[in-house]
């Protein structure tokens, strides 16, 4: 059957619809880079859209050079690494152990779980358990708090269900124990969902700057975008104080 | 079933830290609610702490408070009524480009913003709109017109909060209603096409009616989602010029708990919210079941 007209219209319209989503994600991120390859005096004075007008290399040079912030990206690659493997062992662990239907007492964790997915203490209460516990201010801040995941833990158990059980019972008539079915039949078989979840946990740490910015006081601590967000807020006092100069 | 719970300990063990963490990080903190209705000061314990009654709740008589709340309400609407939408006319659009290559490309490009912070969006919008070299003003000048703060403008905090959130999580949200789609049996559009049926009338009447129970999952999931704006985004973009619409009940907390020590009342105002959260997920859910037949739980 021929399109009609009106349909050829429609997906003309479409095309050119997606055409300039594509180009309103794509073109921030070339005109960053132009403007982060051009000195600063000549990019504040306007006009530079897409290619570097007075080109260097400078901006890369501090940024690289500054001491505080590799360090800062330092601990963002350490907390990304050890946050993402130390949290999906957590949750694996946890999700493979309930998958056991004729666990005792499963009900009753798993609505243990799903509880804390619906209320919480706060802000407050939980900063200070962070303190009481001595993690406030060290790098365990970034790690611990975070290592299980209720909502990946509940994706990673439908997961897990819908492994037939054939293979675990023969595993099981094999003698296989649990550690080693999670290791050498879970594990494989559950590679793209924990390579997705990794990916996520893993975004998840690469972009948090909360837990920088409001449970770390040590400037050695802060990752990487924690640093940014404080340049955020010290131009802002430096827009207020050049405001307030003529008053 | 001391036997039976004998045989599972290797399943216990592995669930164990789990459980843990929840207690330590989870369920500590709901006990630490009672902070909303003592004394407490950073360095004393929590239940050693004499009870003050509704002292903490004082904040309610705070006109500040009351403006928070609007901030919170008025962000959080506008955020449902163009994010909510948003995605589903995307993900029906995405499904109706033909060539593959292109569809596979215009799929991967609008996840991509999803993946970098607010942080990183704050300095976007930051390199667009300053007054120093920004495009955005560049433009307006070249048109003869004067330039204009938007960073610190309280007119245009809300749809720069709006337009960005969009940008970077719409993509993303196509995801499930994409996925939906993709379950959809290809036979109903054959027999829609054997009987006439135009592409606006499959989409009505095929496509929008196999993506609904995704629509309806979706939508039960964001209402508990109004009372927290989401001061991952909010944050990086006050600044003093802007509180004055900006600030929404997360960042009062924020200010009031961790900056100023004022615990109490600002477990007082998180409890406040916590509980219109969980009202609004157990109403939503009820209102599913009798409507679907099912809810969450």
């Amino acid at each position: 059957m021929k399109a009609t007209a009106l349909e050829r219209v429609g997906q003309g319209l479409i095309v050119v619809l997606m055409v300039l989503m594509c180009i309103s994600i794509l073109y921030p991120f070339l005109y960053m880079l132009a403007i982060s390859l051009n000195t600063g005096t000549d990019a504040a004075r306007g006009g530079v859209y897409l290619w570097p007008r007075s080109f260097t290399w400078i901006n890369y040079e501090i940024v690289l050079g500054n001491e505080v912030i590799r360090h800062a990206y330092l601990v963002t690659i350490a907390r990304t690494v050890v946050g993402t493997f130390g949290g999906l062992a957590v949750t694996l662990a946890a999700a493979y152990g309930l998958s056991y239907k004729r666990l005792p007492l499963r009900k009753g964790i798993l609505t243990y779980v799903l509880i804390t997915m619906l209320f919480n203490g706060g802000l407050v209460p939980f900063y200070i358990q962070l303190v009481k516990l001595g993690l406030a201010n060290t790098f365990w801040v970034f790690i611990i708090p975070g290592l299980f995941s209720a909502w990946n833990m509940f994706v990673m158990l439908k997961f897990i269900h819908g492994i037939p059980e054939a293979l675990i019972e023969s595993a099981e008539l094999d003698g296989a124990g649990p550690l080693r079915i999670l290791l050498q039949i879970i594990v494989p078989l559950s590679k793209p969902m924990l390579a997705a979840l990794g990916l996520f946990t893993a975004v998840g740490h690469w972009n948090d700057w909360f837990s920088g910015a409001f449970f770390v006081t040590d400037q050695k601590l802060i990752p990487v975008q924690t640093f940014l967000q404080q340049l955020l807020t010290a131009q802002d006092i430096i827009r207020q104080t050049v405001s307030c100069v003529p008053c | 079933m001391f036997a039976r719970m004998y045989k599972y300990r290797w399943q216990y063990l592995m669930i164990l830290p789990a459980v843990v963490l929840l207690f330590l990080f989870n369920y500590v903190p709901m006990a630490g609610i009672q902070i909303a209705f003592k004394d407490f000061a950073i360095g004393s314990s929590i239940w050693g702490s004499h009870w003050v009654g509704l002292d903490n709740f004082s904040f309610v008589h705070d006109p500040q408070f009351w403006k928070v709340v609007q901030n919170t309400l008025y962000i959080s609407v506008l955020k449902f009524v163009f994010g909510f939408p948003a995605p589903i006319f995307l993900a029906l659009m995405i499904n109706e480009v033909t060539h593959p290559v292109f569809k596979r490309f215009v799929q991967s490009v609008s996840y991509l913003p999803h993946f970098f912070s607010w942080i990183v969006v704050a300095y976007i919008l930051q390199s667009f709109l300053t007054l120093d070299g920004g495009l955005v003003n560049d433009f307006i000048g070249k048109l003869g017109g004067e330039p204009i703060f938007f960073l610190g403008s309280t007119d245009w905090f809300r749809p720069m909060i709006v337009s960005s959130g969009l940008w970077k999580e719409v993509g993303w949200n196509t995801i499930l209603y994409l996925a939906a789609i993709s379950t959809i049996d290809p036979q109903l559009y054959e027999a829609a096409k054997v009987e006439g049926a135009g592409k606006i009338a499959q989409i009505r009447h095929i496509t929008v009616p196999g993506i609904m129970p995704t629509i309806s999952i979706v939508l039960i999931l964001s209402i508990p989602s109004l009372i927290s704006v989401g001061m991952d985004q909010i944050y990086p973009m006050m600044n003093s010029a802007n509180q004055e619409v900006a600030d929404v009940l997360d960042t009062y907390v924020l200010r009031n708990g961790l900056q100023q020590g004022y615990f109490g009342m600002a477990t007082a105002v998180g409890l406040v919210s916590s509980v219109i959260g969980l009202l609004l997920v157990v109403t939503t859910n009820t209102i599913s079941k009798k409507i679907n037949g099912e809810g969450l739980w």
